[in-house]
């Protein structure tokens, strides 16, 4: 072996040179290089290679240790001499730590609401290859993006493009009855979706019995979760058994363990998507106007662009006609599945529910804006008593000590009163947990504590406090010369002044900035809430008749049942009501199939529909005559916006118009004041009444005065008309409300996290207000002693204040300025 | 002031023996040799950074080599006032040897 070719390894040379000084580098680095080739030569590479790593950390230990050795020997001190300055401001300590403690714990809360909400779908296996398809429309009045594709894509698409692994439909259609042998389950149309079987190869959803492979293969089969097992079946064993499912029997063939809350797809059953193919329903088949939620796992290594266009070119190729006709273009996106939940804002027929990205990083803000009054507290505090420390520093500084040793001391001290409030933070994070559950209806577990990333953030947490709000008084405090100190000619009070003033007033303008934004939500909420939707909401119990055998016939009688009943004062069959969706029909005037087609929301009502929601009829005479007249024909009643959509210059102008192209040409009967049948989020689009008898929902109309007693009637009367059905009701108002149940939880969170900003901000004041009238005591003596009243003395302790108040009012003032701005921000 | 410890001693004679060749490796493979202990390089650096400062020893960069990985040795040699530290240690470790006799070092069985 060639001796001037062994050399030693790189890294640990590197290393060495780093560690050496420039005068010995050369000489130790070469001995060890020439030993390296002897040990080579005597005992082989390795021994050499080890001996010279040896070496390494020999020396760093070596080196380091140094240190080590020393800060431990200075640490027991420290610690000491913190606990005693804790133990002796008694109350400046209960201050700092309270308010770091309330700090720390609302950011741990954002914390793990945040880490919730940007969780949801990601437990699935390979994410990064789930998609969802969902279409963008766009026409002459602009785009629109529809959560969802047409049935028949998916299998089209399965069968043509390889680049899909698996792939599945969801569909939650209306409410069902459910029953097993002889007792009777409601279920909400949510919580039972058809499904493709492909669900359970792209979702995680495991199963406890059955076979996931199979299990929704066949027709008429459902999967349902274990809660609804033992809903359903008690303590037998539901596999295999039949449930009746609205007049259908279905064979239970799989029971899946219980949906974490944090997926799009929550479900009690699902059934197979082969019973609606069985049934031939014509809705499915249809590649136009139909949107189910489509989900697919791709192939690895897919060309996303190249697919998306194969899929667009699908639909485009099979609903050309109608696309042209419409004048409407497609397009088809495929949204990441993790990204379902928080960006999928203002999509329609979107049947997952989802958060908004929006309120995360409103709350980020608040989290942070919180921290940073907290540490501006501490700051202001630490830096106000630091004239008690002063002669401390003196000593110390006399006696030896570096200034890097006393900025390690007060920076651990920071961090040890850090430590303490981490302590009592999250005692109050745990005790407070399921109150936190409650508030924002996520559910978090308690073992979301032993989670390393959260361990992680906390440590991050504590140490950025340490930091950030310990530099500061650290190295104030470090930087009083031992002349001054000792002197006692260290002016306390005057130096540090600036510094406060702009600390208070950081603190104060992010209090009035977090107040703004909760006072605006809070405004936006009530405003959605208030306001008038052109019908009358109040006072309605709705009843959903659907399948109850509500005919022509019997219709009259079953309304003058419940009119019976003293504080029912109105009633009403229709095919859907205000907050549900409405069937969308193709509708055109006579002659203008394909220049003047349009969707319409078309609802069918009987006569007193109108005087019980307390609807307007503006053109074509009075509701009662047309109703008389016209009851079950083919005419239809038109909105407002309706008239304007088809190009009508007036409503008389609509009252000569017929519709469609078949005899007998339905004519337009009348025209509606337009009225929000969707949430006052939405644009009102154009609608239409039928007078043919819809028989799904009974609209209830009662007096104010005894709701329970009312409610208890009514289902009397219904039991004894419908002894077969459940009684499935709800109150329109409470289920209008509902709508705005995020943004509501969203402003009383905001509410409820700017008070515990503004009580800690209050916290510091205080302290500061207590401390400086500490200082002050002397003067106050005096004072006294001279003749000052109690009276006199709060004027100097007025004083004090006096000195921030001017800024304070200024930015107040511009800060309700630029109200209207940040109210434009916020607006949804 | 003028005594020596042990290591010191034993790095100045070895110095004084390997002559040109005295660098921190030699002496440190001397040493181990006659002692028959292993001495590791970490013993002999600082011993001998004290000696050169307590100028005993100089030392001068000599040529580079390639096993060194191109770097230069250190050569130390023994200075005069080296020199009259040795003898003087040397001296003193003899005066306080006198009179002991063999009989004297045998190890008394009690």
């Amino acid at each position: 072996m060639n001796r001037n070719y062994i050399k030693p390894p790189k890294i640990a040379e590197w290393l060495l040179s780093k560690v050496f000084d420039d005068l010995r580098k050369h000489n130790t680095l070469g001995d060890f290089a020439e030993y390296y080739i002897e040990l080579t030569d005597k005992k082989g590479k390795l021994i050499a290679w080890f001996w010279y790593w040896s070496q390494l950390i020999r020396v760093i230990t070596g080196k380091s240790g140094n240190i080590v050795i020393w800060s431990m020997a200075m640490f027991r001190n420290y610690l000491k001499i913190a606990l005693r300055n804790i133990f002796k401001q008694k109350i400046f300590s209960f201050i700092n730590i309270s308010g770091l403690a309330i700090g720390i714990a609302c950011c741990v809360f954002i914390y793990l609401y945040i880490d919730y909400e940007t969780s949801w779908d990601s437990y699935h296996n390979d994410t990064d290859r789930i998609y969802r398809i969902i279409s963008s429309i766009k026409n002459a009045t602009g785009t629109t993006i529809y959560a969802g594709v047409a049935a028949p894509l998916m299998p089209y698409l399965k069968e043509n493009f390889p680049q899909i692994e698996y792939g599945a439909r969801l569909w939650p259609i209306f409410d069902v009855q459910v029953k097993y042998k002889d007792r009777l389950f409601k279920e909400e149309a949510k919580n039972v979706q058809y499904a493709d079987n492909d669900i359970f190869k792209i979702f995680k959803i495991p199963f406890i019995a059955g076979d996931y492979i199979t299990a929704l293969e066949r027709p008429f089969t459902v999967v349902i979760t274990d809660k609804t097992a033992d809903k359903y079946f008690g303590d037998e064993d539901p596999l295999g058994k039949i449930l009746r499912i609205n007049d259908e029997d279905y064979e239970v063939t799989g029971i899946t363990y219980d949906i974490p809350g944090n997926s799009i797809l929550q479900f009690n059953i699902l059934r197979s998507w082969g019973t609606i193919t069985s049934r031939d329903e014509q809705m499915v088949q249809r590649w136009y106007g139909g949107f189910h939620m489509a989900i697919v796992k791709l192939e690895h290594g897919v060309d996303k662009k190249v697919f998306t266009k194969g899929i667009t070119q699908s639909v485009v190729d099979h609903s050309r006609d109608i696309l042209e006709q419409r004048q409407e273009e497609f397009t088809a996106i495929l949204q990441p599945v993790t990204d379902i939940h928080l960006h999928s804002n203002g999509f329609v027929f979107d049947n997952a529910p989802h958060g908004n990205i929006l309120y995360i990083y409103v709350l980020s803000c608040i989290g942070i804006f919180i921290f940073l009054i907290a540490c501006f507290n501490f700051i202001n505090l630490s830096t106000a008593r630091s004239g008690t420390r002063a002669c401390e520093v003196g000593i110390r500084k006399v006696a030896g000590a570096h200034r890097r040793q006393l900025l390690i001391q007060f920076i651990s001290e920071t961090l040890i009163i850090a430590v303490v409030s981490f302590a009592f933070a999250s005692s109050a994070v745990i005790f407070k947990l399921s109150t936190f559950n409650n508030l924002t209806s996520i559910k978090i577990a308690y073992s979301v504590f032993l989670n390393t990333d959260f361990i992680f953030i906390i440590l991050l947490i504590i140490t950025f406090v340490g930091i950030i709000a310990g530099s500061y008084p650290a190295l104030f405090l470090s930087s009083f010369k031992p002349v001054n100190v000792l002197r006692r000619s260290l002016r306390m009070g005057i130096k540090s002044g600036n510094l406060r003033k702009v600390l208070v007033i950081g603190q104060f303008v992010l209090s009035v900035v977090m107040i703004s934004g909760a006072i605006i939500f809070d405004q936006q909420v009530n405003y959605m809430k208030g306001k008038p939707l052109g019908f009358d909401k109040e006072q309605k119990l709705i009843i959903r008749t659907q399948g109850n055998g509500v005919n022509i016939n019997n219709y009259n009688s079953i309304k003058e049942e419940f009119l019976n009943i003293s504080s029912v004062t109105g009633a009403a069959f229709s095919s859907s009501v205000p907050g549900e969706a409405m069937f969308q029909w193709l509708i055109w005037p006579t002659g203008q199939e394909k220049t003047n087609p349009h969707l319409l929301n078309v609802m069918s009502i009987d006569e007193d529909f109108f005087s019980v929601y307390d609807l307007k009829l503006i053109a074509g005479g009075d509701i009662d005559e047309i109703m008389e007249n016209k009851r079950n024909s083919r005419g239809y009643i038109l909105n407002e916006t309706a008239v304007i959509t088809y190009g009508w210059k007036s409503n008389e102008e609509a009252m000569n118009k017929t519709l469609m192209d078949y005899e007998p040409y339905p004519p337009v009967l009348g025209v509606f004041k337009d009225y929000h049948f969707e949430g006052l989020q939405n644009v009102i689009g154009p609608q239409a009444f039928g007078l043919r008898l819809g028989d799904r929902y009974l609209t209830l109309k009662f007096e104010s005065g005894n709701i329970r007693e009312t409610l208890n009637l009514v289902e009397q009367k219904y039991n004894t008309l419908f002894p077969d059905r459940v009684f499935d009701y709800y109150f329109l108002d409470d289920d209008l409300n509902s709508q705005y149940k995020g943004e509501e939880q969203i402003a009383k969170i905001f509410r409820i996290f700017t008070f515990l900003g503004i009580f800690i901000a209050c916290l510091g004041l205080f302290g500061l207000a207590a401390f400086m009238a500490e200082q002050r005591t002397k003067e106050i003596g005096i004072r006294k002693t001279l003749g000052a009243s109690v009276s006199n003395c709060w004027i100097i302790v007025q004083r004090i204040y006096y000195s921030g108040n001017n800024c304070k009012y200024y930015i107040m003032a511009s800060g309700l300025f630029h109200h209207e701005e940040l109210a434009s921000a916020f607006c949804l | 002031m003028k005594i020596l410890t042990r290591v010191e001693e034993f790095i100045l004679l070895a110095v004084m023996q390997l002559k040109e060749k005295a660098y921190s490796l030699p002496i440190q493979k001397k040493i181990s040799e006659i002692s028959g202990e292993h001495w590791s390089l970490g013993t002999i650096y600082a011993p001998l950074e004290r000696l050169e400062r307590k100028k005993y020893l100089e030392s001068s960069l000599s040529e580079t080599t390639p096993e060194r990985g191109g770097r230069h040795k250190r050569i130390y040699s023994v200075t005069k006032e080296g020199v009259r530290a040795l003898k003087k240690t040397q001296e003193v470790h003899n005066q306080m040897w006198e009179n002991i006799s063999e009989p004297e070092l045998k190890i008394k069985r009690s």
